[in-house]
């Protein structure tokens, strides 16, 4: 066939806003007045702050997110092309330093509605119940003020709202099955495979991945072309524009796009009033709000709260610990590169198709703490080149030669826990940005427990792909995933925020994204972001009364308990899917039967 | 319960095999009523048969019988059984030499020189029926008196219990792919566990069928009726899925290839086929008084709810198919399926890029069924002589499927370490039972007696 | 053909003949992507295409410096087996990314703004130039050149002091060659010889090592650079870059 049957595809009509080939925004947005107060103010609309606006519309809230790029049409904005899709990415200047520089662009943090949801993998394994004892199990790192059973049911419901496709039994961490059936595997998956069963390695295929395996509604079944970090056009991977957003405006939410929050404002109660912005236009605007949550990722949020700064919070907003930017992390994120002789075109399928997470929790014979999980990934030509110079030193007429064989190489990825240390942080550069506002200045350094995790886990993946078969395996060092600047504990001396997100400083401050996290385990952080910020909305809507009575301090701390889970608050059309799975062993009486929850109406 | 009068046999016994073995009946007293045919040998007669057939017998006719096709159904698609009647009612009211030899029900005309192919099929009728006497004076006699009984009853249209057996297998087999496939796309709408439950209760109906005629009669049919409507309504949606996927059918290829399998569903529906037919026929242990009266006394509840014309033209129907007289249907059907099935392998071996030459077997071989079957529709020559050969080369071509597929399967990374994901995403294993079924369909068909 | 440029030819490395440009170098003959564009969205089809069709005039850099950057880029990713009509162009690209002050969202604190690096790379290729050939970078055999580069992969430049003080080389280098695999993979032609699908969107992909209907299977043949050529062999980056992650095109 030389061109499609009956002539060209359907393009999106002037009045019509695609999110995805089936998916349309239907409804128009609501707008609220300038000048009006709202109940909430959400800063950043990515995998946080879309849940976050989703669930509080639903419960009734009148809430804004403000988000500094665009609201995406998936169709008219998107392309299937590696170097096209560069305006996803947060592309405005950081300054990075420190012995081991983290490089941001690509692979870290997202702008645009949807943010980071947008470009990832979407990976999503759970964390294990280890990761929330790091500092008791093993004396490195923090501890964080909830554990795994506080999140558990948040993680099961994103599960069923994303929805995740996976296995129906994953063994590691908690034990649990997913709500849709695993995908086949492309070149990289299946190199992962062989090596691990000839290693005895347990390995999961087609999954856990945020990507439909069937469809979802009005989100089609994935057609495997690879372009996943690139926006999936397709819509078949979640990103909270295509699963949450459009159910948050359906309930009267408003997304400003386009508008950069320069500032949270400080009333002279202690309380936060609203935030300043410059709007689409560049013009300065206000909005009064009676809680904040800022959602703006492991670099921006810190950089928020530290421009912030005002009186009483010299330091910076909500920064009386001096924690707010500290206790910055990033995994190691090594891609390790095999050759082989039959071909791999590891440019079809999704990058994410399967991962061992055996190595994940400490082994002392090991000689470092915490571990490592390997992964599944598949550069595109651009992004595989630029390994490659790393990798094998290869430029000119090597680089030609090397790049020839591109369809012979298959890429596993490291996916290893570098540790919170105090001195990896996000301070404010001199230098500013178009509107003036100064701009981050991160500085990292990798310890020894990194280094010697690094090493030994680099020299696993290689084993894997020779096991498999490569007959040439190089690898090149990366990190992937910011975590933390705003970390999470009971002590408001060593930490940001509580248990619920809720800073310590200011009572109806809240940050609520990767940046609370106090460690990061050897799991891609997108499913944990977007189950806190469940979490987070149901302790924000238990508190309804003394947020609309503007009475925050009497809002219940943490020692109050959990608040009750709304399992009816989830997107339309999630209830009444998916495939017969494995319950995990330790049972949370609130779900019922069958991965239903009791008294779904979603 | 002893009946004194003779069996009588021999009015629906034709072919010259059994009649050169009729000798033997003669030679049998008066006897207890038993389900053995006349011509039993009496030393396989002492033995026990709770099924009133034997081991051998019961693997003989499971080996011929289909275990999944599809198609167009007595009452979803009563068209394709009308297909003889009306031919049949069009050709008679019409002089024979307008039409070609083929189609026309042709007078006996002794004078008339024959055809070359007449001559052709004469000549390869009178070798195949040398062989066949060669090569039963050649077998055990064991084999070759159960062999005759087997055909007889097919002819005879005696064959429910066992029909409803295969019926409930090819139920069994049809939902355990439906459950591997539909896994695939996560259950990800409520309606696709929809085969899931249909499946096993034609499974439940073919067992219990096979041992209770009450319920081969009624539950049986219900449930196979259920199935061939859940195969056109899955049949329907997954329609729509393609038309949902990326490009829809602006991208015919890629989405055939890689939506919901289009004629699966119709597949699933073969079960339903065999139900419905089994539902009609004789059991093994009918006693041969059973007659058009018995039947007439039967008559289904919901015939009188048709018009008149189609109420009779379905207790012809009926009639034919109790009497073994359905062949021309079950050829038809037999094309049917062929041609599906050959669709169904023709794009998920293009999925892989007909990688083994083996894969376009298959592929070659459904039309050349689909086409002998079809004129097996005309030709009882035809559905005697090639429909066998045809649907036999399907059967093995079956098997050496079943065969790759597992090794595929086996070849996969992390083999049988990883069994459950192998088989989700390995070569479809009961795809090429699928097609052997076909072949068995086919020479079922070419077993039994044309309509009258 | 004139020898001079045979030289710059690869080689059948059994027969030793030079092999002749072609339009289409790589193991792929006959294989297109833009043969396909029918089967890309609007969307998609625009970009690819203007990035095919459009030349951008030079802003960012001057005239001198555009004849350095091109010499440069022509040793970092060499055409020499493409025909005239079928070279891609790398330097445009990078121009017009500079020009338009577009960056991949970070900036390492020991090193200057990007366009201000890439000025500042080409006056220090010069330099070496001179210290190694002296004879300007633009009239050295290609050979010379490549030399020239290497002190720079090395992270060992034998001049241009008062620059590396004020860059780190081993940034600089990556800095370069990011920018011209960036501009000579992202374009059609460049897929056409590595086999890569293009763009993949209605119509996605069902076969995975498998090549799709409209994809060709690989046909290798021999073929060796030049033999001056010194990037041909795979030599680690020089020192300093272990610690250096560039973090590009990320895979996670």
């Amino acid at each position: 066939m030389k061109s499609p049957l009956f002539g060209k595809f359907e393009e999106p009509e002037d009045d019509e806003h695609w999110l995805g080939p089936i998916q349309r925004l239907k409804t128009p947005m609501r707008r609220f007045a300038p000048g009006d107060e709202v109940d909430i103010v959400i800063v950043g609309v990515g995998s946080a702050g879309g849940v976050l606006l989703q669930r509080l519309a639903r419960a009734g809230f009148r809430v804004v997110g403000i988000e500094a790029g665009p609201f995406w049409d998936t169709e008219r904005d998107w392309v299937s092309d590696e170097a096209g899709s560069h305006q996803l990415y947060w592309n405005d200047l950081r300054i990075t330093g420190g012995a081991h520089p983290l490089a941001f662009g690509a692979n870290n943090s997202g702008r645009g509605v949807g943010g980071g949801s947008v470009h990832w993998a979407a990976f999503t394994p759970r964390f294990h119940p280890s990761d929330f004892r790091v500092y008791s199990e093993d004396g490195v790192g923090a501890d964080w003020p909830i554990s795994y059973q506080d999140l558990k049911p948040y993680y099961e419901l994103l599960e069923r709202e994303m929805p995740v496709a996976g296995p129906a039994y994953f063994p590691w961490g908690d034990p649990h099955g997913y709500p849709y059936g695993p995908h086949p595997l492309g070149g990289p998956a299946e190199a992962l495979v062989k090596g691990c069963t000839a290693l005895g390695i347990p390995v999961c295929q087609g999954g856990p991945v945020a990507i439909n395996s069937g469809s979802h509604g009005d989100r089609p079944h994935c057609i495997y072309r690879g372009f996943c970090i690139q926006g999936c056009k397709v819509g078949a991977k979640q990103s909270t524009l295509i699963s949450h957003v459009p159910d948050a405006i359906e309930y009267g939410a408003e997304i400003r796009a386009n508008s950069m929050v320069a500032r949270v404002n400080l009333g002279k109660d202690g309380l936060v009033t609203g935030v300043t912005y410059f709007d689409e236009d560049g013009h300065e605007q206000e909005q009064r709000a009676k809680v904040v949550i800022v959602s703006g990722y492991a670099i921006e949020t810190p950089r928020l709260l530290l421009n912030s700064a005002c009186n009483g919070f010299e330091q910076g907003l909500a920064n009386s610990s001096g924690v707010v930017g500290k206790y910055l992390m990033a995994q190691a994120g090594n891609v390790v590169m095999g050759r082989f002789d039959d071909p791999v075109r590891m440019y079809k399928y999704p990058p994410a198709n399967a991962l061992t997470e055996e190595f994940y929790e400490t082994d002392p014979r090991r000689g470092f703490a915490r571990g490592f999980a390997i992964q599944t990934v598949g550069p595109l030509p651009i992004a595989f080149a630029k390994q490659m110079m790393v990798a094998k030193g290869a430029w000119g007429w090597g680089m030609r030669a090397v790049m020839m064989d591109y369809n012979h190489w298959a890429a596993l990825g490291l996916l290893g826990e570098i540790l919170p240390w105090e001195d990896n942080r996000v301070e404010l550069a001199e230098e500013t940005d178009r509107y003036g506002l100064r701009v981050a200045k991160s500085t990292f350094n990798l310890h020894d427990n990194d280094q010697k995790m690094i090493a030994y886990g680099v020299n696993k993946v290689e084993e894997v792909l020779r096991a498999a078969g490569a007959t040439e395996v190089v690898q090149e060092p990366r990190y992937a995933h910011l975590i933390g600047g705003a970390r999470m504990g009971n002590d408001p001396s060593t930490s940001v925020v509580d248990g619920f997100c809720r800073s310590h400083d200011i009572p109806n401050l809240f940050v609520c994204d990767g940046s609370v996290f106090p460690t990061q385990g050897s799991a891609n952080p997108g499913l944990t972001i977007q189950a806190l910020a469940a979490r987070t909305a149901d302790y924000l809507i238990a508190e309804r009364e003394a947020i609309l009575t503007r009475q925050p301090r009497s809002m219940r701390g943490v020692e109050a308990g959990a608040p009750p889970i709304h399992y009816d608050l989830s997107p339309h059309g999630t209830s009444g899917r998916g495939v017969p799975r494995l319950k995990s062993r330790t049972p949370t009486p609130e779900i019922g039967l069958g991965g239903l929850p009791v008294g779904s109406k979603g | 319960m002893v009946n004194t009068s003779p069996p009588r046999y021999t009015n629906t016994s034709s072919t010259p095999a059994l009649q050169a073995n009729s000798h033997r009946e003669q030679s049998l007293p008066a006897q207890k009523r038993t389900p053995y045919p006349p011509d039993t040998p009496p030393e396989l007669m002492s033995r026990k048969r709770p099924f009133g057939d034997s081991v051998l017998d019961l693997l003989l006719r499971g080996l011929m019988s289909p275990i999944a096709q599809r198609g167009l159904l007595r009452v979803g698609g009563w068209a394709l059984a009308r297909i003889p009647i009306v031919a049949r009612r069009k050709l008679s009211g019409v002089k024979p030499s307008k039409r070609s030899s083929a189609f026309a029900v042709t007078r006996w005309r002794p004078w008339r020189r024959r055809t070359l192919a007449e001559r052709v099929n004469a000549r390869v009728t009178k070798r195949a029926k040398r062989f066949r006497r060669w090569l039963f004076a050649r077998l055990p006699m064991r084999f070759v008196s159960e062999g005759e009984a087997i055909e007889r009853r097919i002819r005879e249209g005696r064959f429910q219990r066992s029909l409803a057996l295969i019926a409930g297998l090819s139920g069994l087999l049809g939902g355990l792919e439906v459950t591997i496939d539909h896994y695939k796309g996560s259950y990800s709408q409520r309606i696709m566990y929809s085969p899931l439950l249909i499946s096993p209760l034609l499974t439940i109906a073919g067992v219990w069928g096979a041992f209770n005629r009450r319920i081969a009669r009624t539950f049986l049919p219900l449930a196979s009726l259920a199935l061939l409507v859940d195969g056109v309504v899955g049949f329907i949606f997954h329609i729509r899925g393609i038309a949902r996927k990326p490009g829809g059918w602006r991208l015919p290829v890629m989405n055939i290839a890689m939506g919901p399998p289009i004629l699966a569903p119709l597949l699933l529906g073969i079960g339903g086929f065999l139900g419905l037919i089994a539902s009609l026929l004789r059991r093994e242990d009918d006693p041969p008084e059973a007659d058009k009266a018995d039947l007439m006394a039967r008559r289904p509840w919901w015939l009188s709810w048709l018009p008149g014309w189609l109420a009779r033209d379905e207790e012809r129907l009926a009639q034919d198919v109790r009497e073994g007289r359905f062949q021309r249907m079950l050829a038809g059907a037999t094309g049917i399926f062929a041609l599906l099935n050959g669709f169904e392998s023709l794009y998920s071996h293009y999925q892989n890029n007909y990688a083994y030459r083996i894969q376009w077997t298959p592929i070659l071989l459904s039309p050349i069924i689909a086409m002998v079957s079809v004129w097996a529709i005309f030709s009882r020559r035809i559905a005697r002589l090639a429909l066998p050969i045809v649907s036999l080369l399907a059967v093995l071509n079956g098997a050496i499927g079943v065969f790759y597929h597992a090794r595929g399967i086996l070849r996969r990374p992390g083999g049988l370490k990883t069994p459950a994901y192998n088989l989700l995403y390995g070569p479809p294993i009961f795809a090429p039972m699928l097609y052997a079924a076909t072949g068995m369909l086919g020479l079922l068909a070419s077993l039994l007696r044309r309509e009258k | 053909m004139d020898n001079a440029n045979t030289d710059l030819l690869p080689r059948n490395p059994t027969t030793g003949e030079v092999l002749p440009p072609r339009a289409q170098p790589g193991y792929y003959p006959g294989y297109s992507t833009l043969s396909q564009q029918r089967f890309w969205d609007a969307a998609t089809h625009e970009v690819v295409l203007r990035r095919v069709h459009q030349a951008q005039p030079i802003r960012f850099f001057t005239p001198d410096e555009a004849r350095l950057m091109e010499a440069v880029c022509a040793r970092i990713i060499p055409q020499d087996d493409r025909d005239e009509a079928h070279r891609i162009p790398i330097v445009g690209p990078i121009d017009e990314r500079l020009a338009s002050g577009r960056i991949d969202g970070y900036r390492y604190e020991d090193m200057p703004p990007d366009g201000e690096a890439h000025k500042l790379g080409l006056q220090a290729i010069e330099a070496i130039a001179q210290h190694l050939f002296h004879t300007p970078f633009l009239q050295l055999g290609a050979g010379q050149q490549e030399r020239v580069l290497k002190t720079i992969h090395d992270g060992e430049p034998p001049a241009g002091e008062g620059i590396w003080r004020r860059m780190s080389a081993p940034r600089y280098w990556m800095l370069l060659v990011q920018d011209c695999v960036a501009a000579y993979y992202a374009h059609p032609y460049a897929w056409d010889e590595i086999g890569f699908g293009g763009p993949a969107y209605p119509r996605g992909y069902m076969r995975g090592g498998q090549p799709e209907p409209w994809e060709v299977e690989e046909r290798r043949y021999e073929w060796e650079a030049p033999e001056w050529a010194v990037s041909s062999e795979y030599e680690p980056l020089g020192r300093g870059h272990e610690t250096i992650t560039p973090g590009q095109g990320g895979s996670h």
